[in-house]
This record gives structure tokens, C-alpha cells and sequence, in this order.
């Protein structure tokens, strides 16, 4: 007898949780037993099952003495400091702790005090200067103490017995967080000003590193310099983000229930599979403390994984989130530029044509040259990265049928396209240079083409025609010759087309229609998932919207920031960049502007009929 | 997405779980304000920490009328004290 799943079905995995990037990823935050003192910007030393916080301030100002012990369960009272401190900063553990300066009623202290796991002790070893709003980490015995008031870059190292000062922050602040130990921590945000910079200490130098999701000051954070979480803080507002490093970037994860700043000062716990933050302030100082987890075993979270969560009751597959993708800024070009070519592979390796005729290379990071192409002009269309380019058809003149090759270093003229034309689509199709399709144009201007000519590598071919009839300014993607997607642009229908037609290889077949027709905007992405932004629409010249083609339909996506057109770039459908254009702030200026795409992979449920 | 708006009391442990932050969205605010998720998860938590229903207008007057008066306790601090931290800002609920 025939089973019908064998026939028709598949088994698909069942897990009671999503699939995550790491443990962190798959981390929440639950609450814990509120303090038995309500206040902020206490000290803090341990971890989540034995913890230690002591002084802060009450509401609504008054500093306190008062110390508590965490068990994992409870909060207990143990003897109280020597003296009523807040804006201090500690390190230890529960049974052996060390609080740094701070501020009593009166003034700023260089007091320090050390807790046994009993009671308080004055170390006759003070602080080297006054000081308050420090971040320390490390052990009772071995800690590094940085920053303060209003942003000093001084940091020192304790053994118990003296301080030491050591190299500098390469960026002062005050109220920031840190983690790790002496020869290995890592410092992260604060101010003055509020900062998202990050920097590490390897024994010897501080080296600044990829930066934290917000600016903030006073945030918490626990773990070492290679594993660590923070979070809290007041960035414009209260805020309850909470963030994983490891050891390189950060990754925003599940955020705190009670936005607040000034939790405590000095990390209650090891690694990011667990730790407390425990008051604060949210508005009023508040005693409540929140308990981080991650899962020690977790599903690693793969793209196209199909699987049923069964706490959910529900199918997902992991993919790109495209209706959440959103443009951020990056580092700008050195050249202003509008209506040259663009192309790329990602948001990390593309190339931008400028008005003197250099290209510029972007590599995700900065930008550098990416050679002199032989013929310069304007609107022309690309395909391919910085190992490897094809650049072809520029206004003005007879020039506009030249094709050149990029070999990542130099540009050499290859064969001609069959009609010299301009304005051919705009948009990336892959990174192989030995196929690719040139869609419409123009030459001279008011002639508009409906051509298609295919690349092989070595001479252009011309194909099959576009349906809608003589096309201009579209933008595009693709993978190759065979396979390409034009939309928008300029045809008899409209100066600001909704048309979109795909090419496979054989034939132009029309799909659906963008919902805001333009021209002259930037295509990026694939037949299978392609994105249009920016262009001159009916409503403005310089159009903000970003459309999403799913294969079927297009869907309005993140605005760019700065409406534009003209602009060139390229990249995938969940990673790609826009540079350049006329802009609609300052009105028609040529911009250096250089935006990047990003879509980020999310468990996405699947409807079930 | 939408939301219900409740005030209940942080009891502490248990007061929300880490089962509970995955299954619906959850932010506190001033005055004992809840910001909860309308799902069937967030509906079984308001039940379950005896929270008062409001209506988003309501828990508005509620957090500004926190905030007001921690901006009151700003304003009293002295000014090296108020360099230290940031003057409490009114903001919207979600």
C-alpha cells in the first residue's frame, strides 16, 4: 500500500523554539526578584547565581550604604558600606568585590573599599585621583578601571594593593560599560557625548573595533572581551536594547521588558549565557532586575530551513525578511557622482563610476581606485565587482557603443555593442563578466531603443525585443544573459513606467506592475528577488520609495532617507548599496552619499492552507 | 502590530518568564504601565499578573505623569549632579 507522505510529502524537523544565529540569539530576558532597595547606579559584582550590589541612589536622591546579596532566587541584606556612594563602578565576585571611588553627598571620592563576602573594608590604597561614573572589570585582585567625568581617557589596573596606570582609551568617557580582564577587556559606549564606539585591550593598547547598535551612556554589561552582554542605557530615551559581543561585532538581541539607565556597575555574570541587571532608573529609580538566558544547546539557524515549532503550532522557514530591510548610511564617496555606472555583488564589493573617469571601489569598509576606464561618460550600464567588471554604453557621441573590461586593477576596451546607446538599464547582473543582457536606451536623444543585446563574453548578440515597445532609464537585475529582470524607466505607457518584464534567456515575458512607476532609479537583486530605489516619479524627481519584487508582485519596502535619482550601485536582493545621484536635500545636489541595504534572516512563518 | 495597555506591579521572579519574552512583545514603563502583545499569549499574561486594563490614552497620562515628575527631581538636582545623567524626556507608547 502506498504511504501518501512517501508520494507527496517531506519530513520537516520539529523544535519546541526557533532556530538562532548563536546561543545569544536565541537568549531572553525573564524577571527576577526585585532588590529589596530600590535604587540606581549601584556597584555590582558576580554572577546570576551569586551576585553582589551595593550603594546607589534612592529616589529621588539620596545615595545609600546599603548592600545586597543575589542567590539566584533572592535578594538578601548584608552589612553596609562604610559610607552612603552612588556613580561608583566595582569588580569581583560576591566573596571578594572591590568598589571604586564614586560620589558621596559632598564630593567625589577616591575611596576604595573592599567587601570579603561579610562585610566592608577600607584598602589603603586610594584611587589615583577622585573620580566617579569609572567602569571596572576583572577580579578583586587583578582589575581594570577606565574613564570618568566628563569623558577622561585615563585607565588603571589594580592588584589589590596599587593601582597602575596604563595606555589611555583612544576615546574618553564616562558612564560607559566594561568587561573582561586585565591583559584581555573590552570597554563599550558612554559619553560625553554619547558614544557607539567600542574599543579592546590586549595587556598593552586599547584598539577601537566595531562599534556598539546605539549610542548610550550609562549601560550595563558582564562577560569577558571576546564574549560579553550589554545593555540598557539612555540613548534620546530610556532604553531596554541589549546587545551580544563576540570578540568582534555586536548583534542586537531580545530586548529588556523595563527601559532603563544605570543598572549596575559592574557585571553580574561570566559569559552571554547568563547574568543579571539588577535597578536602574526608568523614568523613577526602580528595583526590579531582569534575568538573562541563553540556551546552552540551541538549532543552529540555517537560510531555507523548513521546520515546525511546536510551541507556536506553526510552519516557518528561515529567509530574508525583505519587508523589514532598511537603508543606512556608510561611508561616503571621495567623489560626488550622478548618472555614470554602478554595479555590485553585495554591499561589500562594488563599483561606482565618477565624473572624471576614475571608478571607486567599495570593498564594505572604505573606498579606493578602481582604475581610469578608456572612455568616460554619462548613464551607463555594469555588471560585476571589484575583481572583475563590464562596463558599456556611455553618452555622448559615436563612444556610447564602447564595452570595457575590468580585471580589478585596469580597464581595456573590448568589443562594441552592435548600437551605440545610453541610459540601458541600471543594475547589477552577477558577478561573471562572460554573460550579461544591455536592455533599451537611448542614442541620439529623443531616439529610444527596444533592444536587447546578450553578451558571451566576447561579442554582443542581439535577442528577442522587450514587450512594451521602446524603453529607456529602467533599472535591473539578474544573474546572467539568461536571466534578467528590467523594470520602470521611461516607454510608450508612460515617461514613469510601471512596466516589468523578465528575460529567460529565450523570451521577455511581462510580470506585474511596480506600484510607483519611475525612471532613472537603481535596480539591484535577481528575477527570483529584485529591489528599485529611488527614480524620478510622477509625484517627485528625487523619489524615496523602495520596492521589493518577490518573484510575483512588488511590495513597498524602507525608504531611502534622501530621496534621489541618477543613483548607481548594485547587489543582492538582502545586501546592496546606492551611491551617488541628484538629491532632493540639497535640492538637485550631486551627492557623495553612499547607502547600504541590508536584510537580516529571520524565521518567517509559513501560512498553511 | 497591536498592542493592550495594562498596569500591574513587578512582583519579581516569575513576574515574566523567558517562555513568556519569545511568545509575545512586553515593555514597562513608568507608573506600572505594560505595553503587552495582542496575542492569545500576552491576553493569558495580563490575566495572570492580575493587570488593569487600560486604554492606550489612559497608560499614556499614567508614564507622562511619571515622567513629569522625575523631570521635577531633575530640575532640583545641582548642576554637577545633573552632568551625570540625562533630564527624563516625555515620550509616546507604542
Amino acid at each position: 500500500m502506498s504511504v501518501y507522505k512517501e508520494i507527496k510529502g517531506f519530513k520537516v524537523q520539529t523544535l519546541a523554539t526557533d532556530t538562532a544565529a548563536s546561543a545569544a540569539a536565541g537568549g531572553a530576558w525573564a524577571s527576577a526578584a526585585n532588590m529589596n532597595t530600590t535604587a540606581y547606579f549601584r556597584g555590582g559584582a558576580g554572577t546570576q547565581a551569586a551576585g553582589l550590589v551595593w550603594g546607589g541612589t534612592l529616589q529621588p536622591n539620596p545615595f545609600t550604604a546599603d548592600t545586597e546579596e543575589y542567590n539566584g532566587t533572592s535578594w538578601s541584606e548584608q552589612n553596609n558600606l562604610p559610607q552612603a556612594l552612588s556613580f561608583i563602578c566595582g569588580s569581583g565576585t560576591q566573596t571578594a568585590a572591590v568598589s571604586y571611588g564614586g560620589q558621596n553627598p559632598g564630593s567625589t571620592i577616591a575611596n576604595v573599599y573592599e567587601y570579603n563576602g561579610t562585610s566592608w573594608s577600607s584598602n589603603p590604597a586610594n584611587y589615583p585621583a577622585t573620580n566617579s561614573s569609572m567602569a571596572a572589570a576583572g577580579t578583586a585582585t587583578a582589575s581594570i578601571i577606565s574613564g570618568g567625568p566628563p569623558a577622561q581617557t585615563i585607565v588603571n589596573t589594580f592588584d589589590g594593593t596599587n593601582f597602575t596606570e596604563v595606555a589611555e582609551l583612544n576615546t574618553g568617557r564616562r558612564g560607559h560599560a566594561s568587561t573582561g580582564t586585565t591583559t584581555a577587556a573590552m570597554v563599550v559606549a558612554g559619553e560625553t557625548p554619547k558614544t557607539v564606539n567600542t574599543e579592546i585591550w590586549n595587556g598593552s593598547a586599547w584598539t577601537e573595533v566595531n562599534n556598539y547598535p546605539i549610542a548610550t551612556q550609562d549601560l550595563g554589561a558582564w562577560g569577558t572581551s571576546t564574549d560579553a552582554i550589554a545593555g540598557a542605557g539612555y540613548s534620546t530615551a530610556n532604553t531596554g536594547l541589549s546587545a551580544f559581543w563576540d570578540g568582534t561585532s555586536w548583534t542586537e538581541v531580545a530586548e529588556m521588558a523595563t527601559a532603563r539607565n544605570g543598572v549596575n556597575r559592574g557585571g553580574m555574570g561570566s559569559d552571554s549565557t547568563a547574568g543579571i541587571f539588577a535597578g536602574g532608573d526608568s523614568g523613577v529609580k526602580t528595583n526590579v532586575t531582569e534575568e538573562w538566558s541563553a540556551p546552552a544547546n540551541f538549532t543552529k539557524e540555517n537560510l531555507g530551513q523548513v521546520y515546525y515549532n511546536s510551541t507556536a503550532n506553526a510552519f516557518k522557514v528561515t529567509g530574508y525578511a525583505y519587508p523589514t530591510g532598511t537603508w543606512a548610511s556608510n561611508t561616503a564617496m571621495p567623489t560626488a557622482t550622478t548618472e555614470r555606472y554602478g554595479t555590485g555583488n553585495s554591499s561589500s564589493d562594488n563599483l561606482i563610476g565618477s565624473p572624471p573617469g576614475a571608478a571607486m571601489e567599495w570593498n564594505g569598509t572604505s573606498w579606493s581606485n578602481g582604475g581610469t576606464v578608456n572612455t568616460n561618460g554619462q548613464s551607463g550600464g555594469a555588471w560585476g565587482g571589484i575583481a572583475s567588471a563590464i562596463k558599456y554604453g556611455l553618452a555622448p557621441g559615436t563612444t556610447a557603443a564602447r564595452t570595457e573590461e575590468y580585471n580589478g586593477t585596469a580597464w581595456t576596451e573590448v568589443n562594441d555593442l552592435n548600437q551605440s546607446r545610453y541610459q540601458i538599464q541600471s543594475g547589477s547582473q552577477g558577478s561573471s563578466i562572460t554573460t550579461g543582457l544591455a536592455v533599451g536606451g537611448r542614442y541620439p536623444s529623443p531616439t529610444i531603443f527596444n533592444l536587447s543585446e546578450q553578451w558571451d563574453g566576447t561579442n554582443w548578440t542581439e535577442v528577442s525585443d522587450l514587450n512594451r515597445g521602446p524603453s529607456t532609464a529602467m533599472g535591473g537585475g539578474g544573474t546572467s544573459g539568461t536571466s534578467t529582470i528590467v523594470f520602470g524607466g521611461i516607454d510608450p505607457s508612460s515617461p514613469e513606467s510601471v512596466n516589468t518584464e523578465i528575460w529567460d534567456g529565450t523570451a521577455w515575458t511581462e510580470v506585474n506592475n511596480l506600484n510607483t512607476g519611475r525612471q532613472s532609479g537603481m535596480g539591484f537583486g535577481t528575477a527570483g528577488g529584485a529591489g528599485f530605489c529611488g527614480g524620478d516619479s510622477p509625484s517627485t524627481p528625487y523619489e524615496t520609495k523602495t520596492e521589493f519584487y518577490n518573484g510575483t508582485s512588488w511590495t513597498e519596502v524602507g525608504d531611502l532617507a534622501n530621496g534621489r535619482y541618477h543613483n548607481k550601485g548594485g547587489g543582492s536582493a538582502n545586501a546592496a548599496l546606492t551611491a551617488g545621484g541628484y538629491l532632493a536635500s540639497p535640492s538637485g545636489g550631486q551627492s557623495t552619499e553612499n547607502l547600504i541595504w541590508t536584510v537580516d534572516q529571520s524565521n518567517l512563518t509559513i501560512a498553511v492552507s | 502590530m497591536a498592542y493592550k495597555y495594562c498596569t500591574a506591579t513587578n512582583w519579581g521572579k516569575d513576574f515574566f518568564t523567558h517562555e513568556e519574552r519569545r511568545q509575545f512583545y512586553l515593555s514597562g514603563h513608568g507608573g506600572d504601565v505594560w505595553v503587552v502583545g495582542d496575542n492569545l499569549y500576552g491576553d493569558q499574561w495580563i490575566g495572570k499578573v492580575s493587570g488593569a486594563i487600560k486604554s492606550k490614552s489612559e497608560a499614556q497620562a499614567i508614564v507622562t505623569a511619571d515622567i513629569e515628575a522625575a523631570q521635577a527631581v531633575y530640575d532640583a538636582l545641582s548642576a554637577e549632579e545633573q552632568a551625570l545623567k540625562s533630564r527624563p524626556a516625555i515620550y509616546n507608547l507604542p
